[in-house]
């Protein structure tokens, strides 16, 4: 029972609980200081197992503590404090609990050291990520938290699968640790894994979920899903060079939406897949500074992509949308917001000085080998195409004058101050990275402030805006337009589920036309069987039929005789 | 000020990058100046992939209409 305590994630989840029933002015204090309370026990705690137990002879182990998921259990937790303070601004007990029990389930999934406990914490986030969009109030959260929650159902069935197969092998194959790809339990763990990183075909979750989630909901789907993937797939499979190509595949799709998106909301999903590729792309790379790079950047986009996604929110629960081509003027109604924005751009793009460069420079360095030109050509590319697409972008419209100033009031303050403070942890951090290096599991000597380093980000970044600029001034850049794109998904909600509509169709009436035949025979059958028993009570009737029904019973009666 | 901003950047990274780095990178992107071609490559990018999605891949009606009709098509619509 004390081992229970000690998980981090508990805490969330029994306070989740005690959120249904909390009044609304202590619910964001209720928040806020479990996220404090499970941190201090993160912190408290020494690494290692700290109580095991057995159920039907499988090791259960609910807190093992190690440099590798310390580091991402503290930006969880800290980055639920924003979080908390954000969705105060408005009244919904049930998301709150949502909330809290997904930042629980991702944070038991990190602590616990049983491939089981795993699967059940790691499924309870991904339940509690639907619940999330599912309390959203925004047009058709329903059904984009229906095709999450379908989503997750596939990835929980490949893991209860995978799991299953992987304890065919015995007791300790259930320990958390190293699995081999190549084996069959381990391939579906592996592909489990996959959809929640959102890796390619399966990366429509993430911005069809972020988008259709409320202001906060938005802000905690970014920070929660995908890098529990990350965590799981560096805790299970380093080194393995099927992520190389998944992670590079993931960047591209990344940038490609990123630039054309007229949705911010679904533009910074498209960005946080780019990041999450480059984690991905570290993790199977697998040396030693490209983990250390891995988790870093994963710890870095945790918070920068809070803080952008909150401060989208802000806008979006003033405005209801936030497509860039309703942006013009913006900046008169909502400075605060504007700036803010414009601040969560800046290190969602890596600038110097915010936390993402920190580690994104480390990246690069882990990139920087001759076989390797590729990953490091989109790994450096990637700050640039998000800082044109999240920063430049967005703020050429806000700031561009309306002859009449939009009528809106400014965000509230607590969405404010939720969205300023993550913005302000990206910051703090990326001003001085030495105690990110020094939680990272490898021993990290790193400047990241070294002028050879500092002045290539900016001459990247300095650029690219220029040009950037040059074009939008210049008409060769497209305009911002009320659209939307078609993705992988296009597939399946539209001729996927017209052949499936159409096929279920056909089966009806491939099944009635069976029901009708086979009710017919069987009537058919029932009669002749009715007229011919009806006959055995007119045995003397003189007709043909009577005659060969009495020899016939007399045939039976006289075979049965002589074969007794 | 956007433009200013990312002047200021452009010029001063180009500068201590060409004073202070030795041309001594693994390969051509990562000496003094490549990155001022990969911004500018991604700046490009950016702009072919907005024109490429737009030509491929966007819907044509408004975007709550075209909501409208892609969520009617959902197979969840049909459960």
């Amino acid at each position: 029972m004390l081992a229970l305590t000690l998980n981090p994630g508990f805490v969330l989840i029994l306070a989740a609980l005690v959120m249904l029933a909390t009044p609304r002015g202590f619910r964001a204090p209720t928040m806020a200081g479990a996220a404090i309370v499970a941190l201090w026990l993160l912190l408290d705690h020494e690494f290692g197992a700290a109580s095991a137990m057995a159920q039907m002879g499988l090791p259960v182990v609910l807190l093992n503590l190690d440099a590798l998921n310390r580091i991402f259990g503290i930006a969880l937790l800290i980055a639920l404090i924003p979080i908390a303070i954000h969705s105060s601004a408005r009244p919904n007990r049930y998301e709150d609990s949502a909330i809290l029990l997904m930042f629980g389930g991702a944070v038991s999934a990190l602590f616990v050291g049983d491939l089981i406990s795993f699967v059940a914490a790691a499924s309870l986030a991904g339940l509690a990520a639907s619940w999330v969009t599912f309390c959203s109030t925004i047009e058709d959260a329903g059904r984009a938290a229906s095709r999450l929650l379908i989503w997750h159902g596939i990835e929980g069935m490949l893991f209860l699968v995978g799991v299953a197969l992987h304890l065919s092998a015995g007791a300790e194959a259930s320990v958390f640790a190293r699995m081999n790809v190549a084996s069959l339990g381990g391939v579906f763990i592996f592909a489990a894994l996959l959809i929640r990183v959102g890796a390619p075909l399966a990366h429509v979750w993430l911005k069809d979920s972020v988008s259709h989630a409320s202001p906060a909901g938005g802000a905690a789907l970014s920070a929660t899903t995908t890098m529990l993937g990350v965590y799981a797939l560096a805790r299970l499979f380093p080194a393995e060079p099927a992520l190389i190509f998944i992670g590079a595949t993931m960047i591209v799709i990344g940038l490609f939406y990123l630039a054309a998106e007229d949705d911010l909301r679904r533009a910074a999903a498209y960005g946080l897949t780019a990041q999450t590729g480059i984690c991905v792309a570290l993790i199977g790379y697998g040396s030693p500074l490209a983990m250390a790079a891995a988790e870093g950047t994963a710890f870095s986009a945790i918070f920068a992509f809070v803080a952008y996604q909150a401060t989208l929110g802000s806008i979006v629960d003033r405005t209801g949308t936030a497509r860039i081509s309703t942006f013009t003027g913006l900046s008169r109604a909502m400075p605060i917001t504007s700036f803010l924005l414009l601040g969560a751009g800046l290190a969602v793009s890596a600038v110097p000085g915010f936390a993402l460069y920190a580690t994104h420079a480390v990246a690069l360095d882990a990139f920087a080998q001759w076989d390797t030109i590729g990953l490091w050509a989109l790994a450096a590319i990637t700050p640039a195409v998000l800082f044109i697409s999240l920063a430049v972008r967005p703020m050429l419209s806000i700031y561009r004058p309306l002859p009449r100033p939009l009528r809106m009031n400014e965000a509230p303050f607590s969405m404010l101050l939720g969205a300023g403070l993550a913005t302000f942890f990206c910051a703090s951090v990326g001003m001085a990275p030495r105690w990110l290096y020094d939680l990272m599991p490898a021993q990290l000597s790193f400047q990241a402030f070294a002028l050879d380093r500092v002045a290539p980000q900016l001459e990247l970044l300095g650029v690219a805006g220029l040009v950037a600029i040059a074009f939008r001034v210049f008409a060769v850049a497209p305009r911002d337009l009320p659209i939307q794109l078609y993705d992988i998904d296009a597939l399946y909600r539209g001729p996927l589920a017209g052949a499936g509509r159409w096929g279920g169709v056909l089966l009806l009436r491939v099944y009635g036309a069976w029901q009708d035949l086979s009710r017919r025979i069987a009537r058919a059958v029932a009669n002749g069987a009715q007229a011919w028993v009806s006959r055995c009570d007119r045995p003397y009737a003189a007709s043909i039929s009577s005659f060969v029904q009495l020899a016939s019973i007399g045939a039976a009666l006289g075979l049965m005789l002589l074969l007794h | 000020m956007a433009a200013l901003f990312c002047a200021v950047a452009a010029a001063a990274g180009l500068a201590f990058d060409f004073v202070l780095r030795a041309r001594d990178g693994f390969w051509i992107g990562a000496q003094p100046g490549g990155m001022a071609a990969l911004g500018a490559s991604a700046a490009i990018f950016a702009v072919l992939a907005a024109r490429g999605a737009r030509w491929l891949l966007a819907r044509k009606s408004q975007p709550a209409a075209a909501e409208q009709q892609g969520e009617a098509q959902d197979a969840g619509a049909h459960s």
